[in-house]
């Protein structure tokens, strides 16, 4: 099950180029399921399309999104964790704090307002709400691996910080990392279909899952479909992340003792 | 332990200052500016400035902190740029509405997981926990708006059984009730899937202990050890959960408003933020922030009470 997941997951991006990749076709008023294999929305343009590029839009957003911020959050925290008593540390826990008092979305609300719409800064936005994640996570491992012997070991022999930080350090604070970035990918994901959907994210035309969801919000009484599909997509991708997640996690814990 | 909860109290306010500043500071840096959005694109120059003036948003950004400063300190929350009433009469039309919608789906979401939590612990490997962990490894992925776009369909549009739209202020009880049910199920079973598994991972721990034995032993009825033995030890590490999902909670209770029509503080700041209104956004985003500082800090007393060996840590 988790193969097949991982399979459609990684499909979408491919299948799209199979199709017609005209997102806004002549404008055709609402049908439903004819030549287009899902109906068309209310400019006419193909559910079904539109449905795939969003795949495209929103597992780019949700994976760059993740990656920047565990990279960020990676260093960050692990400097908080080791430098564990000094000022800086102490500056990056309070940031910290503070920035984890506001739920997910509306953090990203706040960012993408300072930020304004579009792709990249939907990035941005999603990126940095997820990073105090990232950077306690970094932190508390950081904490407990910096008494390792090894690592007293690599200062008494006067290591580099550089070469203590790259060699030892970050490899060994990585995976817990690993594992949870792949489970909050499908919740940055979740975050951008709710940006877009509440219009802060992709802006109108471009065709992200959370757009397709706001432009047939208002004609779900007629064609609840044009809803369901996008929200299955979105489910179905969610679901598979999530499940890849969790294999990794049990594969990473057992081996890790 | 009055030590720690003194120290919890002001380390909150100590945050919740710090987020205001940052909030004032973050919204003013955008490239939103309210006087173009409030006048429109053709009107002249020196409209534009003459309403910055009143505004006081023409002062350089220390200056408009320090005012802000003055006038929170008289307890003046400020008016919304939009529509000129105080925000916190805004806030407060607004609220019973997110309130009502929070406290529902938070009764949904724990009966609803706590339940079939304890149940599929107490029957290990049956047909029934096998359900539950499948049932939570989807409900876990399905977005709430989904769920509750599904429900909209089969529950209002179909069957007629639930209003689907609107839910405003105080109509009598039983109409409120009426509407809040589908979106507080929306989000309830979001929420359940959570919940159900923590329940089920924290029951079967604690029925392997040595005390739930003894109670046995001792001749406890089965029940009467399963919930007072067994899950009171379970609501702890649910009470920290609820912490966390707070987080979860607001951001869902925004989308459901919307997908919903209700009237509600998710609306009030969406569109504040579209209409770049400053003292409403600013006020929403201490409300949801405080919100968020408010429950964890009582999640922290209430640890402290129920383990009081961490009070004198």
């Amino acid at each position: 099950m988790l193969f097949v997941a991982l399979l459609v997951a990684a499909f979408a991006p491919v299948l799209v180029t199979h199709d017609p990749l005209a997102v806004n076709p002549a404008e055709k008023l609402e049908t439903s399921s004819a030549k287009h294999f899902l109906g068309t929305d209310f400019w006419g343009r193909d559910i079904y399309s539109r449905i795939l590029f969003g795949a495209r839009y929103s597992l780019l957003i949700g994976f760059s999104a993740i990656g920047i911020s565990m990279i960020v959050g990676l260093i960050v925290g692990t400097i908080a964790g080791y430098y564990a008593n000094t000022g800086i540390a102490a500056v990056i826990v309070w940031i910290t704090d503070i920035l984890m008092c506001f739920p997910t979305l509306i953090l990203g609300a706040m960012v993408a307002m300072v930020f304004g719409p579009g792709l990249f800064n939907t990035i941005i936005a999603i990126g940095i709400a997820f990073l105090p994640r990232f950077i306690r996570l970094a932190r508390g491992n950081a904490l407990s691996i910096k008494e390792e012997l090894f690592i007293k070991a690599a200062q008494s022999i006067g290591m580099s910080t550089w070469r203590l930080f790259t060699v030892h350090l970050i490899p060994n604070v990585i995976s817990p990392l690993l594992v949870m970035a792949i489970i909050w990918t499908s919740i940055a994901i979740i975050t951008e279909v709710g940006l877009s959907f509440l219009g802060l994210g992709v802006p109108p035309p471009t065709a992200s899952w959370g757009n397709i969801l706001l432009d047939n919000l208002r004609y779900f009484r007629m064609r609840p479909a044009h809803v369901i599909w996008p929200s299955i997509a979105i489910a179905f991708t969610v679901q598979a992340l999530n499940l890849i997640g969790d294999r990794f996690r049990d594969i990473l814990d057992p081996k890790m003792r | 332990m009055t030590n720690y909860i003194i120290r919890s109290i002001f380390r909150t306010l100590v945050i919740m200052f710090l987020v205001m500043t940052i909030v004032f500071f973050v919204i003013r840096l955008g490239p939103y500016d309210p006087t173009t959005l409030m006048l429109g694109d053709y009107v002249e120059e020196s409209k534009i400035v003459q309403l910055k003036q009143t505004l006081g948003l023409d002062q350089p950004l220390y200056t408009q902190y320090f005012r802000f400063l003055v006038q929170m300190a008289h307890l003046n929350l400020g008016d919304s740029y939009y529509s000129g009433e105080s925000v916190v009469n805004l806030l407060g039309d607004v609220m019973p509405s997110t309130l009502d919608l929070l406290v529902a789906s938070l009764l949904v979401g724990l009966v609803l997981g706590v339940v079939p939590g304890i149940l599929a612990a107490t029957r290990p490997n049956s047909i029934f926990d096998h359900i539950l962990r499948l049932g939570t490894l989807v409900g876990i992925s399905i977005p709430e708006f989904v769920i509750g776009l599904f429900l909209i369909a089969l529950f209002a549009l179909e069957l007629s059984w639930f209003p689907a739209i609107g839910g405003s202020g105080s109509d009598g009880f039983q109409e409120r009730l009426s509407y809040l049910v589908l979106p507080a199920f929306s989000i309830g079973i979001g929420m359940m899937a959570g919940i159900a598994r923590l329940t089920r991972a924290a029951m079967l721990e604690i029925l392997s202990k040595n005390y739930i034995e003894t109670a046995r032993a001792k001749g406890v009825k089965e029940v009467m050890v399963v919930l007072k033995h067994g899950f009171r030890n379970a609501l702890l590490p649910l009470v920290t959960y609820l912490g966390i999902l707070i987080n979860y909670l607001l951001g869902a209770a925004v989308i459901v408003e919307i997908v919903f029509t209700r009237p509600g503080v998710g609306r009030l700041i969406v569109d504040a933020i579209k209409n770049a209104d400053f003292p409403v956004v600013q006020l929403v985003l201490m409300f949801y922030a405080g919100a968020v500082v408010l429950v964890n800090l009582l999640v922290d007393i209430a640890y402290c009470f129920a383990d009081p060996r961490i009070a004198y840590k």
